[in-house]
């Protein structure tokens, strides 16, 4: 096979990827399923990107690739972390029921029913206070544990 | 001494003694000299009076001595260059203007306005009687203006005044000639408006302003027009271009521009001076203006700053006779105002009031001289500028001291009878009603005829119809002239003695210094014109004139001005001793006046009361003329004479002296006049010609309604406009920016498929652009 | 000289930026600072003019300094994609470069004339925050100064923009009731067209860039080379010329564009008012003068009837909206944009006589308007209020503040001997050369009804400014109610001289126009010359294309 049809193969199979995770974003509204998909385009991306390099016989895309790996990797982990408290808060995985950030004035999107957002748990993630650091007791510091 | 002084030195310090005057005035007059202010002015003035009458002598000096006409001698003086725009203006060859010089090379021509004075015999003549008179003026405002707060800035404005008078008359080019045009109308808008805190006064200040405004705005264009026709607005030739009326342009190398651009420049011209000069459409500012100070009216508003139109047309003379049409409007504005101006005369009560319609009048008459556009006629014109100065003066300072003895009432219906009380002011008062009316030998007689007898030559040489009615014109005002100025006399001076009580027991001969210029001025009313007529010595003066002398010379005169006509003098000396014998018959003795002139000018079926006045009521005729106006309630117009109703000739018996006059002679003016007073009333029936008299023709009303008003309207309309259409616009423009963002915040639902979905939908639109644009 | 226009330009910004010390030391503190900075501002610039007529540099620059400023030697700028005509490579290289010339003079000498009176103006009327007020009247001046001094184009725009803020806040802190409307209004306004006029630079500079191979932003080489390379398609020659009259015309305000103003006059404080009236609305003007009309020629010559026309509406328009107000200061603003039209009018009828004339009428209405100003802002320190109706007679009460008023008001009208006379008079004849010439006796044309319309507005300016005075200073002295406590004191020293020095100028420029148009003219006929040109060409085959043009567009 010569290079340029195995470019094309390879770029046929991350457009595919890319298709795929593309409306797998779009139409479903499990916030994993879809994080899930936006991994799948950057799979599809990073695929082409690799069998460029390979065309061109240049690294750069593939080192650019590994920055992507790389960045994936964390933005996994935050977005995951994300997706937990957000499961928790909401008692469920649903997009749909995260609108908040609408314009006052606009009724929330619904195709079909949304479910009810739980409301029971009250206790919101606090970031540390900004500013001074509070006074602790002297004994405390003496005696942590990990210290 | 004499001979030190350079003409230079003496053109500069005429105008240059007066502004000095002014500014020390200004300076020290409210906290140092106070009541002493006049004395900067007075001796200002008195110095620059001296200061020209050297100036003509020396002049007479150097003019050529051959006494050949047709020669004109002139000297400028230039002073600092005040504009200069080099090669400003490449006449286009295809105007085919002859006008404009060829220079070298074509080289365009350069805008350069100096300040620079002349002096030619017309700048000598206006220079002398302006001085002369505002001296006499001055010394008489020291009395009169005794005791007024604003003593210092009355005299400080009065030398500003005659500062830019001066200048007007000497400077050598139009710009400098608009430049003290307007300087002078400002001197006369802070003198009307003196008495600032009557808003009549100021209110009249504002109006003499704005209407000069509108002359000056055809002043203006015709100066506009003037530079692009002649490429130049000097008078004199400088050495790179021939001036508008410089010599080069009579030596025949250039002409005037005729036709309808020459046309427009002189109409516009004289456009500006009608209102400089109070001519007929704009002649509304100069009776209010009687709310300045008396000296202020005689000195601006009768004698000096009015007669600036009248200069300005005698200097510009050339043009108006390239222009034949422009000079014939010129005649029938002047005849026209002057007939108008004597009709609105008749009915007047205010004495200051009445000399200034008349002063509307004899301009008028300045003007119908004038637009003969001869020799005859601009020297005739002239002529009358002069004496008219002195007469006027003389009748308005005459008019101050009966308004300084009756404190400053000045209705005529009020006082009487003043003859004992003012004897010097009676008899200089009657020296110049003499002289206005044109009574033999007075100034006022010598200058009248011959104004009189350039239209009556004119009206020969050209046989045209339209100067004859000219002629006419001039004869029934002449009649009218003698008429109003002796009901105003008779009405101060004679009949019973009444005193109002705003006169208080002080009702006396003003002091000294206020009756000496009077008879200064009555010496000068009188024997001015004799001295001056009898034997053409003004005439052949003036014609040194350079733009006069070459208009002779064009003309192939000998020099010779309107001859002396007999038969022009007899008539107008029989209408207007017929004028000054029918206010006698009306006014002398019982005071027949609502008798008689209600029966002529109401024709009785108008309602008695619509011009209250006590003076009527208390007449003893008052039951009488009730009788008389009421025949019979219905509305009639008949034509019938005044002298055949039985009225009239009741009125034979008392009056004095009338048997002696051609009755005939009467009953035909009196048909003249009454017919055209009538022809509104044949018209449409619906004012009186009295009423039409005596409210001034309605127009100021009329200008009220037909601009005044809906500028007034437009200007309002115009300001709701800007606050809602073009200010709403703009807001409008404004407010899309939000109006987009409103729209566009719709988009944002908080739901993140949907804004997935429209990255993708921007995605796919940047792919689809891009190739279709071919990036 | 170089040295000392340096100076004069540094100074108001070095005072701005050290008065957060002086504040420190009180209020008088600043005040005196203020006006000792100024003084010497203003002797400097006496000094610099006196040099200019000593020197009489004709079209060169004066005083000219030219140092790197935003340059970078080493960035290659591949703008021209086909390196036929240039070199394809350039430096981007804006400077520092400063100069005066002509037409800036007595723009640039007026500023700190005018500071000086804003500043005794505001001495006791302003008293909140004083040391920040004074500092953004420092800025604003500096501002000024630099515009009219700038010959670089983008250190042109930067003080020209700049302008803006000083201005925004004086009129948002200081202002009347509707402060931040009118502050909001104000800047958003002349920020919306000086941004297109900012793309219309930039097309200039890119267009001489092409066609030269030079990138350069220097004003003078600009002007140069524009005049040899005539931007060519003439359709982009007018969309570049539109894009500089968004800004430059607002600013003026020319016609429908001009609500900004009145608003902004009334709402500002007396000083910003001054300097509002006295030099910032002249930028627009001179922006045409300095730009459009030199570099655009055809786009001039095309659009002049068209500007004409608006300017001759904005004489009327102007005038009679004045006549009628009920509140003085929109009087006077108003009065501002018919002024201004006289302005346009001499400077689009593209001769020498009518543009040297409408360049000093901007120096006349920046002295005649800001005293005006001036004088409105001592009435309402004394009555609090600016309804014309409020007051009457006056000139019993204020014997000194009616004198100056009258003298101003006369200069504004146009009278002759005071400035106002000169630049009119000029301009109108300027006009009509252009209307009349080389149709002396044809029938009436557009450019003949403009002349004639605009003289009429000399008629309607006397009248409303006439109303004015015999309203608030004529008749029986009537005053607002609730100050009869305090006794109404006529003008002190301190305001006599905030209004000297504008009533000498008033009086000098009247007398002696000569010396103050040495300068201008030729400076401005170097810059007019080129569209004058194009203007009076015989045979026009390229009038016959612009016709063509519009035509085209206007199907």
């Amino acid at each position: 096979m010569s290079d340029t049809a195995i470019l094309q193969n390879h770029l046929f199979v991350g457009a595919v990827l890319f298709a795929l995770g593309l409306i797998g974003f779009l139409v479903r509204r499990n916030v994993i399923v879809m994080f899930l998909c936006v991994e799948l385009m950057l799979q599809g991306v990073a695929l082409s990107l690799v069998s460029w390099s390979r065309y061109h016989g240049d690294w750069g895309g593939q080192m650019l690739v590994i920055f992507i790996i790389t960045v994936a990797a964390c933005e996994a982990a935050l977005g995951l972390a994300l997706v937990w408290i957000m499961a928790q808060r909401g008692g469920s995985l649903d997009i749909a029921i995260w609108q908040t950030l609408r314009e006052r004035d606009q009724a929330p999107y619904t195709d079909r029913e949304v479910p009810e957002e739980d409301r029971s748990v009250e206790d919101w993630p606090q970031l540390t206070p900004a500013g001074v650091e509070p006074v602790h007791p002297r004994e405390e510091d003496m005696y942590r544990s990990h210290v | 001494m004499f001979e030190a002084i350079s003409l230079r030195t003496l053109l500069i310090l005429i105008p240059a003694l007066p502004l000095s005057g002014a500014i020390l005035t200004a300076i020290f007059g409210p906290a140092i000299l106070r009541r002493q202010s006049h004395w900067p002015t007075v001796l200002g003035l008195a110095a620059s009076c001296i200061c020209s009458l050297m100036l003509a002598v020396k002049w007479q000096g150097q003019l050529p001595q051959d006494g050949k006409a047709g020669q004109g001698v002139e000297e400028v003086v230039t002073l600092w260059e005040w504009v200069g725009i080099p090669q400003a203006y490449a006449p286009s060859p295809a105007t085919g203007l002859a006008a404009i010089a060829a220079t070298e090379n074509h080289a365009p021509l350069d805008f350069r306005i100096d300040v620079s004075l002349r002096i030619d015999t017309l700048t000598a003549t206006m220079l002398v009687m302006v001085t002369l008179i505002s001296t006499l003026v001055a010394v008489y405002s020291v009395g009169y203006m005794h005791g007024d707060e604003g003593y210092w800035r009355f005299f400080s404005y009065l030398s500003l005044f005659v500062f830019s008078m001066t200048m007007l008359v000497t400077v050598s080019n139009f710009v400098m000639l608009y430049v003290f045009w307007e300087g002078v109308g400002v001197c006369s808008y802070l003198l009307i408006g003196f008495w600032y805190r009557n808003p009549a006064a100021a209110a009249a200040g504002k109006k003499a302003f704005l209407v000069n405004r509108v002359g000056d705005f055809g002043f203006a264009l015709a100066l506009f027009l003037m530079w692009m026709t002649y490429g130049s607005l000097s008078f004199h030739d400088t050495d790179t271009v021939a001036g508008v009326l410089g010599a080069r342009r009579f030596a025949g190398e250039l002409s005037f521009v005729g036709g309808g651009v020459g046309t427009a420049i002189c109409l516009l011209l004289m456009a500006g001076a009608c209102g400089k000069s109070a001519q007929f459409p704009l002649h509304v500012w100069l009776p209010d203006a009687m709310e300045g100070p008396t000296p202020v009216s005689a000195l601006i508003h009768a004698a000096t700053m009015v007669t600036a139109g009248v200069y300005m047309i005698a200097r510009c003379m050339p043009l108006f006779v390239a222009a034949p049409q422009a000079a014939w409007v010129v005649a029938w504005i002047g005849a026209g105002t002057a007939l108008m101006a004597g009709l609105i005369a008749l009915t007047q009560f205010d004495l200051k009031r009445v000399l200034a319609y008349s002063t509307v009048s004899q301009l008028g008459y300045m003007f119908l001289a004038l637009g003969m556009a001869t020799l005859g006629g601009v020297t005739a014109g002239m002529f009358h500028l002069f004496t008219h100065a002195f007469f006027k003066a003389l009748l308005f300072l005459g008019a101050g001291s009966v308004m300084h003895a009756m404190g400053n009432v000045i209705d005529m219906r009020r006082f009487g009878g003043l003859r004992h009380r003012l004897p010097i002011t009676h008899a200089t008062f009657a020296i110049g009603c003499l002289a206005l009316a044109g009574i033999f030998p007075l100034s006022g007689f010598w200058s009248k005829d011959a104004i009189l007898a350039a239209v009556h030559d004119q009206a020969h040489a050209t046989g045209a119809s339209s100067y004859r009615v000219l002629y006419g014109m001039a004869m029934g005002t002449a009649f009218l002239t003698a008429f109003y100025t002796f009901r105003a006399f008779f009405m101060t001076f004679y009949g019973p003695q009444r005193i109002p009580e705003e006169a208080g027991h002080h009702a006396h001969e003003s002091p000294k210094v206020m009756w000496i210029p009077l008879v200064v001025l009555a010496l000068f009313a009188a024997l001015v014109g004799p001295m001056l007529e009898w034997t053409h010595a003004f005439a052949h003066w003036l014609q040194y004139t350079p733009s006069l002398a070459m208009m002779a010379q064009a003309a192939g005169a000998t020099g010779a001005p309107a001859a002396f006509h007999w038969d022009v003098a007899v008539t107008s000396t029989a209408v207007a001793v017929a004028g000054v014998a029918l206010a006698a018959f009306l006014y002398l003795g019982h005071r027949r006046e609502v008798a008689a002139l209600q029966y002529v000018f109401r024709f009785g079926w108008m309602n008695p009361s619509e011009a209250p006045s006590d003076w009527e009521s208390a007449s003893p005729h008052a039951a009488a003329v009730a009788n008389v106006t009421r025949p019979g309630g219905h509305p009639t117009v008949t034509g019938h004479c005044p002298s055949d109703h039985p009225s009239g000739s009741h009125g034979h018996e008392h009056g004095p002296g009338l048997l002696a006059l051609p009755a005939r002679l009467l009953k035909a003016v009196g048909c003249g006049l009454w017919s055209l007073l009538t022809l509104p009333l044949w018209l449409g029936q619906f004012v009186s010609p009295y009423q039409m008299s005596h409210s001034k023709f309605f127009v100021d009303e009329i200008y009220d309604v037909l601009i005044v008003g809906p500028l007034r309207g437009l200007a309002h309309i115009s300001y709701v406009l800007d606050r809602v259409l073009v200010d709403g616009l703009v807001n409008g423009v404004g407010g899309l920016p939000v109006r987009l963002g409103g729209w566009l915040r719709k988009s944002q639902r908080g739901f993140v498929s949907l804004y997935g979905l429209l990255t993708v939908v921007g995605m796919v639109l940047v792919v689809v652009v891009s190739f279709w644009w071919g990036v | 000289m170089a040295r000392l226009l340096l100076q004069t330009l540094a100074l108001p910004f070095l005072a701005a930026l050290l008065m957060p010390i002086v504040a420190r030391l009180g209020d008088r503190a600043v005040r005196a600072w203020t006006l000792l900075v100024t003084l010497v501002t203003l002797t400097l610039t006496v000094s610099l003019c006196r040099g200019y007529l000593q020197e009489s540099p004709g079209t060169d620059g004066f005083a000219v300094s030219d140092v790197a400023w935003l340059s970078s030697h080493a960035t290659e700028m591949p703008l021209v994609a086909d390196g036929a005509t240039g070199p394809g490579t350039a430096i981007w290289d804006i400077r520092f470069h400063v100069g005066l010339d002509g037409l800036g003079l007595w723009l640039f000498a007026l500023a700190p004339v005018l500071m000086l009176t804003s500043i005794l103006v505001s001495w006791e009327a302003i008293q909140d925050r004083p040391a920040w007020f004074y500092g953004m009247l420092l800025l604003l001046q500096g501002g000024c100064l630099g515009v009219f001094a700038a010959r670089d184009l983008i250190l042109f725009y930067v003080f020209f923009e700049f302008t803006l803020l000083p201005l925004f806040f004086l009129i948002g802190i200081w202002g009347s009731e509707q402060r931040e409307y009118a502050a909001t209004k104000f800047f958003l306004y002349t920020l919306a067209g000086s941004l297109f006029t900012f793309l219309g630079l930039l097309a200039i500079v890119l267009w001489h860039y092409q066609q030269v191979g030079v990138l350069t932003f220097s004003i003078p080489a600009l002007t140069a080379g524009l005049t040899e390379h005539p931007i060519a398609p003439f359709g982009l020659q007018l969309a570049i010329f539109l894009a500089l009259f968004a800004g430059f015309a607002i600013k003026v305000p020319l016609f429908p564009l001009h609500t900004w103003l009145p608003l902004a006059h009334v709402q500002a404080p007396t000083a910003g008012s001054i300097f509002l009236a006295g030099v910032l609305l002249k930028i627009g003007t001179y922006g045409f003068l300095r730009f459009s009309v030199p570099m655009l020629p055809d786009a001039t010559a095309a659009c002049a009837p068209a500007l004409l026309w608006l300017s001759v509406i904005g004489i009327l328009y102007g005038a009679l909206v004045a006549l009628a107000q009920t509140d003085i200061k929109r009087l006077i603003a108003y009065s501002s944009v018919s002024h201004l039209g006289f302005c346009m009018l001499g400077l689009f009828a593209l001769n020498r006589i009518g543009s040297s004339g409408s360049v000093l009428q901007m120096v006349n209405h920046g002295i005649s308007t800001g005293a005006l100003f001036a004088l409105v802002g001592m009435l309402y320190e004394r009555y609090h209020t600016r309804e014309i109706s409020a007051w009457g007679g006056l000139a019993r009460r204020l014997p000194v503040l009616s004198c100056f008023m009258f003298l101003f008001t006369f200069s504004s009208i146009g009278l002759p001997l005071l400035n106002g006379f000169a630049g009119e008079l000029l301009v109108l004849v300027g006009m009509f050369q252009r209307a009349w010439q080389g149709q002396l006796a044809e029938p009436f044309t557009q450019l003949k009804w403009i002349a004639v319309l605009s003289v009429v507005g000399v008629v309607l300016g006397a009248w409303y400014m006439l109303w004015l005075v015999q309203r608030v200073f004529f008749g029986p002295l009537r005053e607002p109610h609730g100050i009869h406590g305090v006794p109404v004191r006529d003008l002190n020293w301190r305001e006599i001289a905030a209004l000297v020095p504008l009533a000498v100028l008033a009086f000098w420029i009247g007398i002696y126009p000569q010396l103050f148009l040495r300068p201008i003219q030729p400076a401005v006929d170097a810059l007019t010359h080129e569209a004058q040109g194009r203007w009076e060409a015989v045979d026009r085959p390229p009038l016959a294309d612009r016709q063509a043009f519009l035509l085209r567009r206007s199907r």
